[in-house]
Parts: structure tokens; C-alpha cells; sequence
């Protein structure tokens, strides 16, 4: 024959339940305190990454495509100001040359008429001479003239020397800058490849951008919708805990007191804990209890707004 | 954006009910039962929304609601949701009559319930 339940042993086990429903509800708290920072993480990520990507945009100022963009447009402009200083630089040589080249013949034109004008000094000392006493002083103006026309001589030699010797160097000025002019074509035909291959990588980064950005959303709708799902679960499993707790206090004998003090007459005298559980007077706490179930009833999860 | 007050003897209801809320802005603050949350909207005519559970010790939800169209709250603007383990249609009528403008039954998805409180809001 089974031993009836003691009241002590009824205190301790609803002691224990009670313990175990706490435990339960504390846990329930902290997973739900949990869940909502990993979910308040995620959005901080996602809108983090999103921030990182913009900056990647080549429609915005300052970003790393725009960037690209502007270092290959300065690059041409310095690249097309060369050329243009350098095809400069080659007509002025050429022009130089042409000069040079000028001075040369007339320094052969200076040197025919200084010797011709030596001559005619010779000459016109030679008549003096034989002139005597009459002739010395043409003699002197000859040989004056002679030195002066040496002295030209002289300085057109070295004129002519000079221009004949700077033609060989402005040759090697122009071969420079064809040289020059031929390495900026080139730099400019391999930077155009180069541009090419910087702006596949820009497609590129903005395509990763925007493959990052449209991951990230579908993560977070993933994690929101996951924690929407464990939020519920832990709704049930609190609904589960309530439902204990009130069949505790039934239990327990706290509503049965209510209703006692609720319905003690003057006399101190009332109905049993009996007699108030059949007249309804103490109830579980659920409202529905007495009613009868409906198909207008409204199941878990639904909604109706007036 | 406006006041609401959450009441519920559950502590993790509460606090779910917070958490869906939080996108939305709000202003929230809490009672732990019906007593509670009608001492704490007669003392704060901001409190504009008001989420309550049907079955709570002290004073139920329903008790609650009518207590408080008899105090003029409702008619002077109070929206009342019920979010509660109960359905049933009478439960419900007898809230509606009572000046409720909505009624949810647990467990509650958070985007649904944030939808309809921002539309008691507006």
C-alpha cells in the first residue's frame, strides 16, 4: 500500500519545481539577452562591410576606383605634355642645325672675301712700293688693311670651326630626343595595356563589393530569421513553465486562501477549500477554462487587429 | 516615437516583447501584472500602446482592459493589444467590447508584432 504524500514532502517537492522553473526562466532570459546581441552584431557587421565597400564605389569621390581612374588620367596628361615638349625640343634642334648650317656658308663667304681683300692689300702695296716716297703712306693704310683682314680671317675661322663643330652635336641632341620621343610612345603603348589590366581589377573589386554586399544581407535576414525561430521556441517553452507555475500555486493552497478570506463571514465562518474549488470560485488563473471551444477561435501564432 | 507599456507576469515574455519592439524606436516600460500596469497607465498619460497578457495574478488582462474604458483611458486613446496563450472567440469579443483593438496569440513571430504595433502607433 502506498504511503500518502506528507506535507513536507509535497513542501519539497514544490520547493524543487519551483527551483527548476527559476533556473528554467533565468536560462530563458539569458539565451533571449543572447540572441538579441548576436543579431544587433550581425546588423553592425553587415553595415560595416557595406561602409568598407562604398569606398570601393568608382562613383564616389575618394573611393579606390575613382582613385584609379584619376592617377590614369594624370598619367596621360604628363605622358601627352611630354611628347609635345619633346617634338618641340626636335623642330628647335632642326632649326638650330639650319642656322648653324647657314653660318657655316657664310663664314666660307666672309673667308673668300678676306682673302680676296688680302690680295688687293699685296697688290695695292706692291703699286705703293713703286711709287717710293710717294706710295709709303698707302703702304702703311695697305698693310694695316692686311692685318685687318688676317684678323677677320682669323675670326672666321673660328666661327666656321665653331658651327661645323656644333652640327655633329646637335645631330647627337636630335638622335637624343627621337630616342626619347621613341621611349614615351612606348611607355604610352604599355600603359594603355597597363590601364587595361587597372581597370579589369577595378571591375573586379566592385563586382566582390557587390557580391559582399548582397552575401551580407542574405546573412543577416539568415541569422534574423533563425533567431525569430529559437525566439519562438523559447516562447513555447516558456508558456510550457507558466502553465506549471500557476498549477503550483493551485497546488499550493494560494488561490484556495484567497477565496477563503474573500468569503469568511462575520463569524469567521466560510466553505471549504472543497467547496470553493466546486463553485469555481478558485481557478487555475486561466480565464478560458469555463469556456467552450469555438471555430472562430483563433490558434497559436494568429493574428487579429479590430 | 511613442510610449508602450508591456504587461505580462512572464519575465522572458516581457523581454521578447521588448527585443521585437526595439527596432521600432520606442519608449518602453513594464508591468508585471494586471495591478501593475493599471497603477502605472493611470499615472502616465504618455503611455499610448499598451501589449497585455490575458491571464496574469491579481487582475487578468480582461479585468484589466474594461477597468480601464471605465477609467476613460481607452475612449481618450489607450490602444490595447492582447498577446496571450488564449483564442478563444467569446475572450476575444469580450476585449473588443471592451475597447481592444487587436489580439495575438502566442507564440508571437517579432516582425508580426512590430508591424502591428507600428500600425497602433501611427
Amino acid at each position: 500500500m502506498t504511503e500518502p504524500i506528507t506535507d513536507q514532502l509535497r513542501s519539497e517537492i514544490r520547493d524543487e519545481i519551483d527551483r527548476i522553473l527559476r533556473e528554467t526562466e533565468s536560462s530563458t532570459l539569458s539565451i533571449g539577452e543572447n540572441l538579441g546581441q548576436i543579431v544587433r552584431c550581425a546588423d553592425e557587421f553587415v553595415s560595416a562591410i557595406k561602409d568598407r565597400m562604398a569606398s570601393l564605389d568608382s562613383s564616389s569621390g575618394g573611393g579606390v576606383a575613382a582613385t584609379l581612374d584619376d592617377q590614369c588620367r594624370t598619367v596621360d596628361g604628363f605622358v601627352a605634355d611630354l611628347t609635345s615638349a619633346v617634338e618641340e625640343q626636335a623642330s628647335v634642334a632642326d632649326k638650330v642645325i639650319d642656322t648653324s648650317k647657314t653660318v657655316a656658308c657664310a663664314a666660307q663667304s666672309v673667308a673668300s672675301i678676306s682673302m680676296q681683300s688680302r690680295m688687293l692689300c699685296l697688290n695695292t702695296m706692291i703699286e705703293a712700293g713703286r711709287l717710293g716716297n710717294l706710295g709709303r703712306p698707302f703702304m702703311v693704310i695697305a698693310d694695316q688693311m692686311r692685318e685687318l683682314s688676317e684678323g677677320i680671317a682669323r675670326s672666321n675661322e673660328q666661327i666656321s670651326k665653331l658651327a661645323v663643330d656644333l652640327i655633329p652635336l646637335l645631330d647627337d641632341v636630335k638622335r637624343n630626343i627621337a630616342g626619347l620621343k621613341e621611349r614615351t610612345d612606348s611607355f604610352s603603348d604599355d600603359f594603355e595595356g597597363h590601364r587595361g589590366k587597372i581597370q579589369e581589377v577595378t571591375t573586379n573589386l566592385q563586382e566582390a563589393a557587390e557580391t559582399s554586399l548582397t552575401l551580407g544581407d542574405d546573412k543577416l535576414a539568415s541569422i534574423i530569421e533563425c533567431s525569430n525561430d529559437a525566439l519562438v521556441d523559447m516562447q513555447l517553452q516558456d508558456i510550457v513553465s507558466q502553465r506549471l507555475r500557476r498549477i503550483l500555486r493551485l497546488a499550493d493552497g494560494e488561490e484556495v486562501e484567497r477565496a477563503k478570506k474573500l468569503t469568511k463571514g462575520v463569524d469567521g465562518s466560510g466553505p471549504t477549500a472543497t467547496e470553493l474549488m466546486q463553485t469555481g470560485a478558485v481557478t487555475s488563473g486561466f480565464v478560458s477554462e469555463e469556456l467552450e471551444e469555438s471555430s472562430e477561435d483563433l490558434e497559436a501564432g494568429e493574428m487579429e487587429l479590430f | 516615437m511613442g510610449k508602450i507599456i508591456i504587461v505580462d507576469d512572464s519575465a522572458t515574455m516581457r523581454q521578447q516583447v521588448r527585443q521585437a519592439l526595439a527596432p521600432g524606436g520606442f519608449d518602453i516600460v513594464e508591468a508585471v501584472d494586471g495591478q501593475d500596469g493599471l497603477d502605472k497607465v493611470s499615472g502616465d498619460d504618455d503611455i499610448e500602446v499598451m501589449i497585455l497578457d490575458v491571464n496574469m495574478p491579481r487582475m487578468n488582462g480582461i479585468e484589466l482592459v474594461e477597468a480601464l474604458k471605465e477609467k476613460g483611458r481607452v475612449d481618450a486613446g489607450l490602444k490595447v493589444v492582447m498577446l496571450t496563450t488564449e483564442g478563444h472567440a467569446d475572450l476575444i469579443q469580450r476585449a473588443k467590447a471592451a475597447g481592444a483593438k487587436g489580439w495575438i496569440v502566442k507564440p508571437f513571430k517579432p516582425d508580426l508584432l512590430l508591424a502591428a504595433v507600428k500600425k497602433m502607433a501611427a
